[in-house]
């Protein structure tokens, strides 16, 4: 029982030892990132010269629904970042090696590949977070602590799942991923604003297609005490995390199934 | 000539990208959308009918040129010398009998007239169904904007060209030039139009080359500089054109006999 996870943190300590090999680069990229993350929050302060709030959101409550998404999605980053480089696999044709070794295919994947520029992200996410609650002066308690661990829990599972099933895809076509790049990353920067700024069709998509909405514009609505502004049922936010869960579960299936019908380029 | 075949090549390897070319649009047309909104919430937020002189109508407009001109300008950043440095095919590079700054811009012009038609004019064309945009109003108009694009592409490579000459004296140049193209999308006016800007912020990015890159085009196009204020801009624009590519061949210089050669 206890074998998988020691082989898990063995190959993963490989990988993050290879990776030290490179501290500038490592550093670089830290850096670079952090700036980067800078320059978008001046360019957004630049927005708030001019008006209160944004769809009835100030600067710092748009900080909390920022923070989560970005955590949510590098931690998920970190764990399956073997998935977002599974296309290569597929591509080079080295997926029938995963498929003869005594291991899971899964398994395989996810300890493939390893990150620590993606703690970064995670670290800065968790700045940005904590900017946000302490000039939000929250007066919380446990239980709504404790929500925003599930919520932020919730939403790696669910960019786990898109990651995982982005990976699938990639059975099947390798052009086409990119399309789901916008889901991904353009639905982060999406969930980033809230939500009633959008127009109704594009915020439709990512509360019952891709339900990204659940990743942190919800679950804030909770935590931060704010109307719905679509007059949901008040249990919006409390279905959030099973559905993220859900959305991991149905991942796997779609995996299992992809794994089941991946016919090799052979070659 | 040499340089229009490189100018040839450079369009023509572009063209060879089909799939990613749907996929850049869609991308960016998203992207575009998504930035649309956050100026109505702006607008409606601000409850004024310009903002520094832009109108949401404005705004709009500035969303959709911008997400048409990004690929050509090339926001992101650029990396293709320091690939060359790395991998060692300088070496050839060097040998060809041709100018090095020359060539390499001659090529990116491809790339960049390239980008222009096939990622930027389709964002052009279908952005009007969601939302109304200004248009310029004479050829004149057009054709002073399209110069200060093809300019604006200009300055953006004598930039990115000068990052790259990082290469010639640091092997980690890499990491390095990711954080010269950060400001890039900052002080270009491309996250946000620089007429917003507060006064000593606006006084400092107009020290860099990089308004030149963005915010000039989109102003001459949206109007709001016009008859002398127009000429200015475009005269600011090839003024530092000249000064850019007079720094990079200085640079270029000096750096050819500092470059390490590696691999064979």
């Amino acid at each position: 029982m206890l074998e998988p996870l020691r082989l898990y943190f063995r190959l993963i300590g490989s990988r993050v030892r290879s990776q030290m090999q490179y501290k500038f680069s490592f550093f670089a990229d830290f850096a670079s990132n952090f700036v980067g993350i800078v320059m978008e929050f001046v360019g957004t302060m630049i927005l708030f010269l001019h008006m209160p709030a944004l769809g009835g959101w100030t600067l710092t409550q748009m900080a909390f629904l920022y923070g989560t998404t970005e955590l949510s999605l590098s931690l998920a980053n970190i764990l399956v970042e073997g998935f977002d480089q599974f296309p290569e696999v597929i591509r080079r044709g080295e997926f029938d090696t995963y498929l003869i070794r005594p291991r899971n295919a899964f398994f395989q994947i996810i300890s493939s590949e390893f990150a620590p520029r993606r703690i970064g992200r995670a670290l800065q996410a968790i700045l940005v977070l904590g900017a946000g609650l302490w000039f939000l002066q929250i007066n919380w308690g446990i239980e709504k602590w404790l929500f925003l661990c599930v919520t932020i829990m919730g939403g790696v599972a669910f960019y786990a799942g898109l990651f995982v099933i982005y990976g699938t895809l990639s059975f099947w076509t390798i052009e086409a991923l990119e399309t789901m790049n916008i889901f991904i990353y353009g639905g982060t920067t999406m969930a980033s604003y809230p939500m009633n700024i959008f127009a109704e069709w594009m915020r439709n998509i990512f509360i019952f297609v891709i339900p990204l909405a659940f990743v942190n514009f919800f679950p804030a609505l909770y935590l931060l005490d704010k109307p719905d502004p679509f007059g949901f049922p008040t249990f919006m936010p409390f279905i959030a995390f099973p559905l993220c869960g859900l959305v991991f579960i149905a991942s796997l299936v779609f995996w299992r199934w992809g794994v089941r019908h991946y016919q090799s380029t052979g070659s | 000539m040499v340089y229009f075949a490189l100018f040839q090549k450079g369009f023509q390897r572009m063209l060879a990208y089909r799939a990613a070319t749907i996929a850049g649009i869609l991308t960016n047309f998203f992207f575009g959308l998504l930035r649309a909104y956050v100026f109505i919430g702006l607008y409606e937020a601000s409850q004024q009918a310009t903002i520094a002189g832009y109108s949401l109508k404005d705004a709009l407009t500035y969303t959709a040129l911008t997400q048409a001109l990004l690929m050509a300008i090339y926001v992101w950043g650029w990396f293709d010398i320091i690939r060359v440095v790395r991998s060692g095919e300088i070496t050839s590079e060097l040998l060809k009998p041709y100018h090095f700054f020359g060539a390499w811009m001659a090529r990116d012009l491809g790339r960049g007239i390239f980008h222009l038609l096939f990622r930027g004019a389709p964002i052009l064309i279908f952005f009007p169904f969601f939302f109304e945009l200004t248009w310029p109003a004479s050829i004149s108009h057009w054709a002073l904007f399209l110069l200060s694009v093809l300019i604006a592409i200009l300055i953006s490579f004598t930039w990115r060209f000068l990052v790259n000459l990082l290469a010639f004296w640091f092997v980690d140049a890499l990491g390095i030039a990711r954080f010269a193209y950060l400001g890039m999308t900052f002080f270009s006016g491309f996250m946000v139009p620089i007429a917003y800007f507060p006064e000593y912020l606006k006084f400092v990015v107009n020290l860099t080359p990089m308004p030149s890159m963005v915010n000039t085009p989109v102003e001459i196009y949206l109007g709001v500089v016009q008859g002398l204020a127009l000429w200015t801009a475009l005269g600011i624009q090839l003024g530092w054109l000249l000064f850019m590519t007079f720094v990079c061949e200085l640079v270029y210089r000096r750096g050819v006999q500092k470059v390490t050669i590696q691999g064979g």
